[in-house]
């Protein structure tokens, strides 16, 4: 067999798999496998067949280049999520969580372990409380073997040709591939399991984390917060967390399960340690925004990071590029003003004067536009932009010293 | 004889009409003049014009559709298949969103910004990845300032594909030009006929 032929075997496999989470078994119940960890657990061959396949969309999402390689990020994601897991479980799955560069906010594991988090979902979360619950939700769904459930329930219905139809027949034969070993976005559906199966990842999720001493209300907190983002942004991907009705469930599922089994929950946040390490990927990810002229979010993101630290100069020029980009009424007076507050702060940060540059320049006011990205030329010399910005210096001054 | 001929007419050209409706290639050459669309360019030798339209590629029509938004082509040409080689030449109204990003073009945008809106719109394309820029530079098209882009990214199947796009803002319109094939092979074979291409487009009427 071919690689291709592979990819499109595993491919056809997920796309039946998603198509079961989503139409075939709406009302699922909770899992009867014994859970990963548990005295009697044993690999069974149709799941170890599943794991193998797993491991080939683990390598696309690991050689995807959207993976934030921060190791102060990195460690600190995972020595909370060893502290978190069960010990048994840590003992069968070799578990690892990564973040992916990506502002759709998302979280999701795969079957053998490995757990992925979106950037844009930690720009939502406020705690370290926050974080462990979403982690304790998604190690849930691979403890009690939700995709073995899922694709042996699938093999049993009736559904099977017409859920593959469904689904694949939008993306067109060669759409397999992109659909979903091709796309994040279409990859993180994977996270998206029956109703059953979800408020069982809930409850196990809020049992893990208050384990660990944290306060099971944050739970609610970070669903409530994606939900606020996903209106406010009217997102309508087809992502797990995405959809409205969804976020809603999984509210109101948590606020059942806390007013049942923690009464009187008490546990800490960790708010100061969560805000540290998470502050360059949260910046990182407004720039994400920014781009997709997401800008509302963005701007939550950077004010949050102002209200850290407010002489964070990075956090500073995002505002700028943000409003230099969105141009709305004051957003030029409020982009210089920006611009300036982080040249001040930090002068050797070429973008600024890059940015402040091309604000004037497009603004004609040539003099200190020449002087700014003259300045930006100077600190970067192999600016990947030089050619544009030595063609509007030409403009400005054609007998100058970019003839 | 002659009134059997004369029955067989309707038919003949009724099937002509209903086969000239879903036939995705028509042959075209020379110069090639876009007047509504306010643009000429010579078309080259030996390429066919691809009619996205019809029914019988719709499949291929979807795969061309998650690169970039059809809608906006005006004159798409391939020699060999749409999949092996494209070139693609149109233009997007500044007031509608690009398909990726909500950030919006408009009037008087410089190169370089507007280059970057391109790239941002490219980068957030989730039926895409590796999505890389490897060059982006300031360039004339229809001898107005514009700008280049060189890039590759993989599509279906982690295929590599490379890509030339030619961009300026002309009055309410983004105009464009881009030439795709996959990287191996490919795309060195007609990057010379593109920017042949590219040389030759011309606006009908400057500064609409």
């Amino acid at each position: 067999m071919t690689r291709k032929q592979r990819n499109r075997r595993v491919a056809a496999r997920w796309i039946i798999l998603l198509g079961a989470i989503f139409f075939v078994l709406p009302g699922c119940s909770t899992s009867s496998l014994t859970p990963i960890g548990e005295q009697g657990f044993q690999l069974e061959e149709d799941e170890q067949r599943i794991w193998r396949e797993a491991r080939e969309l683990q390598k696309r999402f690991d050689q995807s280049g959207l993976i934030d390689e921060d190791p102060v990020l990195h460690d600190y994601i995972n020595q909370l999520a060893g502290r978190i897991a069960p010990e048994k479980f840590k003992e069968q799955v070799r578990m690892e969580v990564k973040v992916l560069k990506h502002p759709a906010p998302n979280a999701f594991a795969l079957p053998h372990g490995p757990l992925y988090i979106h950037s844009g979902f930690l720009a939502r979360m406020d705690s370290e409380a926050q974080l462990a619950a979403v982690l304790g939700h998604e190690m849930s769904h691979v403890v009690y073997r939700h995709t073995l459930q899922t694709f042996r329930s699938v093999k049993q219905g009736a559904a099977f040709t017409s859920t593959l139809a469904v689904i694949g027949a939008p993306a067109g034969i060669y759409g397999l591939g992109v659909v979903l070993l091709g796309s994040v976005g279409a990859l993180a559906a994977v996270s998206g399991y029956a109703q059953g199966l979800e408020e069982e990842a809930d409850g196990e999720g809020l049992r893990i984390m208050a384990r660990a001493g944290y306060d099971p209300h944050e739970a609610v907190r970070v669903m409530e917060s994606l939900k606020t983002y996903l209106e406010q942004e009217e997102i309508k991907e087809p992502f797990f967390f995405s959809t409205h009705p969804r976020v809603e469930e999984r509210i109101g599922s948590y606020r059942r399960i806390i007013a049942r089994e923690f009464a009187d929950p008490e546990g800490r946040q960790g708010k100061e340690e969560f805000t540290t390490k998470t502050a360059r990927a949260l910046l990182e990810n407004a720039l994400l925004e920014i781009s997709r002229g997401r800008f509302t979010a963005a701007q939550e993101g950077i004010e949050k990071s102002l209200a850290r630290d407010p002489t964070n100069s990075r956090a500073h020029f995002a505002l700028a590029e943000l409003f230099r980009q969105r141009s709305l009424d004051q957003d030029r007076v409020n982009a210089e003003s920006e611009y300036k507050i982080t040249i001040d702060l930090e002068p050797g940060m070429a973008e600024a004067h890059r940015g402040i540059g091309l604000l004037y320049y497009s603004t004609d006011r040539m003099k200190p536009a020449t002087e700014h990205l003259r300045t930006y030329l100077e600190l970067s010399p192999a600016a990947k932009d030089r050619a544009y910005i030595e063609q509007y210096l030409r403009k400005i001054d054609p007998g100058g010293m970019y003839p | 004889m002659n009134r059997k001929l004369f029955c067989s007419f309707p038919l003949f050209l009724g099937l002509t009409l209903l086969t000239s409706c879903v036939v995705p290639y028509a042959q075209i050459s020379g110069k090639h003049v876009a007047s509504s669309e306010n643009f000429s360019v010579d078309v080259p030798d030996g390429w066919r014009q691809h009619n996205a339209s019809a029914d019988l590629v719709k499949k291929l029509k979807d795969i061309l559709e998650k690169r970039h938004k059809l809608e906006w082509d005006v004159l798409r040409l391939t020699r060999d298949g749409l999949l092996l080689q494209q070139i693609a030449i149109g233009r997007i109204p500044i007031e509608k969103e690009l398909p990726n990003t909500k950030r919006k073009l408009a009037q008087g945008m410089l190169p370089l910004d507007t280059a970057e809106l391109v790239i941002d719109n490219f980068r957030a394309n989730t039926n895409l990845t590796h999505q890389e820029i490897t060059e982006n530079a300031p360039a004339a098209f229809g001898g107005q300032p514009g700008f280049k882009l060189h890039y590759t990214y993989r599509a279906e199947e982690q295929l590599k594909m490379e890509g030339v796009f030619y961009g300026v803002l002309v009055g309410p319109w983004l105009y464009y030009a881009l030439y795709e094939a996959p990287a191996q092979h490919y795309f060195q074979k007609d990057l010379a006929v593109f920017d042949k291409t590219v040389a030759s487009f011309q606006f009908v009427k400057t500064g609409s």
